[in-house]
């Protein structure tokens, strides 16, 4: 039988679009299947209603719910499904994901993450590993998304300069907020260096892209500027242009039917009319995020395999993670600032772009005696949605409602008065027996296929882990001057950051993948969303998902040629690197 | 990131959403309207608008240079919301059938439709619905698409001219939408 593609990408994230650009321009015929639209970057408005009050950017809850359970307060635990819950485990379903509509807060993970359990130890109750490969192996590739994405960023002078295989990053920074500066004054008062954030945000015209607008909207929206380094126009815009490569949105894969011997056969869709359709190629390639991924996986099955694609080992939605703390947030009020610094604290448009890295790794007893793995705090201004904001606000703090004037001046009050200089806390989310994806025996979607159910338990050192972070976040406002500085450091995941579920190992009874996140049990199945990582680092993950994404292509391009017999006669994957 | 923000928010609301706000409830009639034998009367929808209208003006009253319900348009927003495909059928019915109860309630306890009462009756009344779950929840459902016209783009009906954002010192970001094709045509 005729193959159609020599790959089929499903999910067109990040976890699919370095793939596609990698094998694309390698000469490889690829072809990608995304349940959601193609968008254009004029399609993209700063419009509140279709980017939160409303769903246009991910399924309609009643058509693809999820079921989740969760911890009560006495952590009995509760299932709901979410549409119920008001809560939404998709995130961006369209060709390039939820990469569209993130911040680009750029991460790479530090050498340390990827031997969590040799360098820390063990901790009860949690499955920590150690990666299969290594900082080293992994840092040509971030090297290579510098490039091809177009990151910005200054490297600090405090960063160790084995950790980069270049000097500096091919952009300067993005403009920055004049509250940095404040930032930058405190932290030095406290004796405290900040480390100055990477963006994957073009801050000058490159790459066919323009640079960004500075409209103070960015994170969760999509870039109309084209400078938002997306999968969509970093990797797979790139990959239509070599004319090896076709996208087919609104296709909703199904399941992956398999044969005897183990090898995936077929890919069967339902297409934009609702017709089933199927395809073929030689190499399969799952990035549907990491939920999405276990889910298919596991509705897949087939002759070799009862229990799941790649899941005779029972390992497929294992260990799913998130990313572990919280938030804060401390308000300056403009009547107590002088008018230059009330002024500097109105303006909209640049970024903050400044973290704290110290506490990577903690050594302080008032956390525990010994060394352990700490995280970041990332600073940025308040999120510019108002309605949801506006809407709070007619709750007073006993719960009761309130309207008429009372309403109005204390909308005014909130609105007018003064800014909030917010937090973000991220440490490791320890996996755990009790964070996984399993179909839901009841619960279908709009096509009538059982839906994933979540169980979204936490370990509670994340929580320490939280508390000792966001203390150190509200010492440093607290030296900024800021008034009603609190935080929230919750074992509720944010959906967004999902990892895990498919981990790569070398041990095929612990692991589904192999270290080239190639399925163990299927030759033609590799997954690269962010459902390979076991541990996920204490910092977000695209930056690791697209590298490692790039490094599994070079290993599909590898399998490829040599299975059938071909040289590989094709540029290497750094000569297309250079903005 | 800002997203883990709006998820942490989102965290909140929906304990209040799902405790305090139970749209699930909606069959459930607020503790005032349940007596025994009694069919509550179903309105025209045209009396059903006039209702809704002097709510919002209840709600959310207009003030010196300050705007209200009619300054925002908030009750076209509000048609423009019970005819999008977008709003759950639960909530429009919940709308629907709030105000039949409200009415309800007025020409009981006040033998006298809502629009025809006082400021202050009418504000007592909101009160006391205020009191059961169901009533709350009701109430709450339309501040929030008040607060919506008051901030949303004006393309969508309310916020002409952008005057709650300038009321609210609100900058808008750009480019902003040109029309709703995007919010209809792309996407889910
Ligand atoms: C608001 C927001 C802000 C963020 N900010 C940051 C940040 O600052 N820094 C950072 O590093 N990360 C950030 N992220 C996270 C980042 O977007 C994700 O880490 C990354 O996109 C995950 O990649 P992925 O490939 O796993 O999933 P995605 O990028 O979501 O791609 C998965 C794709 O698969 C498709 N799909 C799923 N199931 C199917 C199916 N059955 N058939 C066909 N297609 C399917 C989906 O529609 C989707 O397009 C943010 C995310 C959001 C939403
Ligand atoms: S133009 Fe800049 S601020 Fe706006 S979405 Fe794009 S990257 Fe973000």
């Amino acid at each position: 039988m005729a193959i159609d593609y020599d790959i089929c990408i499903i999910g067109s994230g990040a976890g699919g679009g370095p793939v596609a650009y990698s094998l694309a321009r390698a000469g490889y015929s690829v072809l990608i299947l995304e349940q959601g639209f193609f968008p254009r970057n004029q399609d993209f408005y700063k419009d509140e209603m279709a980017t939160a009050l409303r769903k246009i950017y991910t399924p309609q809850p009643q058509d693809e719910p999820h079921v989740i359970e969760f911890p009560d307060a006495n952590s009995q635990w509760k299932t709901n499904l979410t549409t119920k819950l008001n809560w939404n485990f998709w995130n961006g379903n369209m060709v390039g994901g939820s990469s569209n509509l993130m911040s680009g807060f750029f991460h790479r993970m530090q050498p340390q993450d990827f031997r969590l359990l040799s360098e820390y130890g063990p901790i009860q109750d949690a499955n920590i590993v150690d990666w299969p490969i290594s900082y080293s192996d992994l840092e040509p590739y971030y090297t290579a998304v510098e490039s091809i994405v177009g990151i910005s960023g200054t490297v600090a002078n405090t960063t160790d300069p084995t950790l980069r295989s270049t000097a500096n990053f091919p952009l300067p920074p993005t403009l920055e907020h004049p509250v940095t500066n404040w930032l930058d004054t405190a932290c030095d008062q406290l004796g405290l260096v900040p480390l100055k954030v990477p963006r994957a945000i073009l801050s000058r015209p490159t790459l066919g892209r323009n640079s960004c607008e500075y409209s103070g909207y960015c994170g969760s929206f999509g870039c109309s500027s084209g400078a938002k380094g997306s999968s969509r126009v970093a990797f797979i815009l790139p990959a239509l242009a070599t004319g090896n490569c076709q996208v087919r949105p609104h296709s909703k894969v199904q399941r992956l039917h398999s044969n005897t011997q183990g090898k995936i056969t077929e890919v069967e869709y339902i297409d934009a009319t609702g017709t089933k359709q199927s395809v073929t190629a030689k190499i399969y390639v799952i990035a549907c995020q990491a939920i999405e991924t276990c889910r298919l996986l596991l509705l897949s099955t087939g002759p070799a395999f009862p229990y799941g694609l790649a899941n005779n080992q029972q390992q497929v939605g294992k260990n799913l993670i998130f990313s572990g703390g919280g938030t804060g947030s401390g308000k300056f009020v403009y009547a107590d600032l002088s008018p230059e610094r009330a002024a500097q604290l109105r303006v909209m448009g640049p970024f903050i772009n400044r973290a704290l890295d110290t506490w990577y790794t903690i050594s302080d007893t008032k956390l525990a005696p010994g060394r352990h793995k700490g995280g970041i705090i990332e600073f940025m201004l308040n999120h510019p949605n108002v309605v949801k904001k506006a809407d709070r606000v007619k709750w007073d703090s006993q719960g009761k409602l309130r309207w008429g004037l009372e309403l109005k001046r204390h909308l005014e009050n909130t609105f007018t008065t003064s800014r909030s200089l917010h937090f973000e806390v991220f440490n490791d989310w320890l996996p755990n027996a009790n964070c996984q994806v399993i179909l839901d025996s009841q619960t279908k979607d709009r096509w009538g296929t059982p839906v994933a159910r979540v169980r979204i338990g936490y370990h509670p050192w994340d929580l320490k882990v939280g508390n000792f972070l966001a203390q150190k976040a509200q010492l440093l406002l607290t030296q900024l001057g800021a008034k009603h500085i609190h935080s929230t450091i919750t074992g509720s995941p944010p959906p967004n950051l999902q990892a895990g579920g498919c981990r790569f190992g070398v041990d095929p009874k612990q692991s589904v993948l192999n270290p080239n996140c190639q399925a163990h049990e299927v030759d033609n199945l590799y997954i690269t969303d962010g459902s390979f990582m076991p541990t996920g680092g204490s910092v977000p993950y695209t930056w690791t998902i697209y590298a490692n994404a790039l490094r599994v292509a070079a290993h599909i391009a590898n399998h490829i040629s040599k299975s059938s017999g071909v040289p590989l006669e094709r540029p290497r994957l750094h000569s297309h690197a250079g903005v | 990131m800002y997203k883990r923000v709006i998820y942490t928010v989102t965290r909140r609301n929906f304990l209040q959403t799902a405790l305090a706000i139970p749209l699930a409830t909606a069959t459930a009639l607020p503790a005032c309207a349940t007596a025994t034998n009694y069919t509550i009367p179903i309105l025209q929808p045209a009396k059903m608008w006039q209702i809704l209208d002097s709510v919002q003006q209840v709600l959310f009253p207009s003030e010196p240079n300050i705007p209200g319900a009619t300054e925002i348009n908030a009750i076209n927003y509000l048609r423009w919301v019970m005819s999008d495909p977008k709003t759950p059928s639960t909530v429009k019915d919940f709308i629907v059938q709030g105000t039949n109860w409200l009415e309800d309630m007025a020409i009981r306890t006040k033998q006298q439709t809502f629009t025809a009462l006082t400021l202050d009756d009418q504000e007592i009344i909101l009160h006391q619905i205020s009191q059961s779950t169901a009533g709350e929840a009701w109430l709450a459902t339309l501040l929030t698409y008040i607060i919506e016209a008051l901030l949303t783009d004006p393309i969508y009906g309310g916020n002409p001219n952008g005057i709650g954002w300038q009321w609210l010192q609100h900058t808008p970001g750009y480019p902003r939408p040109h029309d709703n094709l995007a919010y209809r045509t792309l996407g889910y």
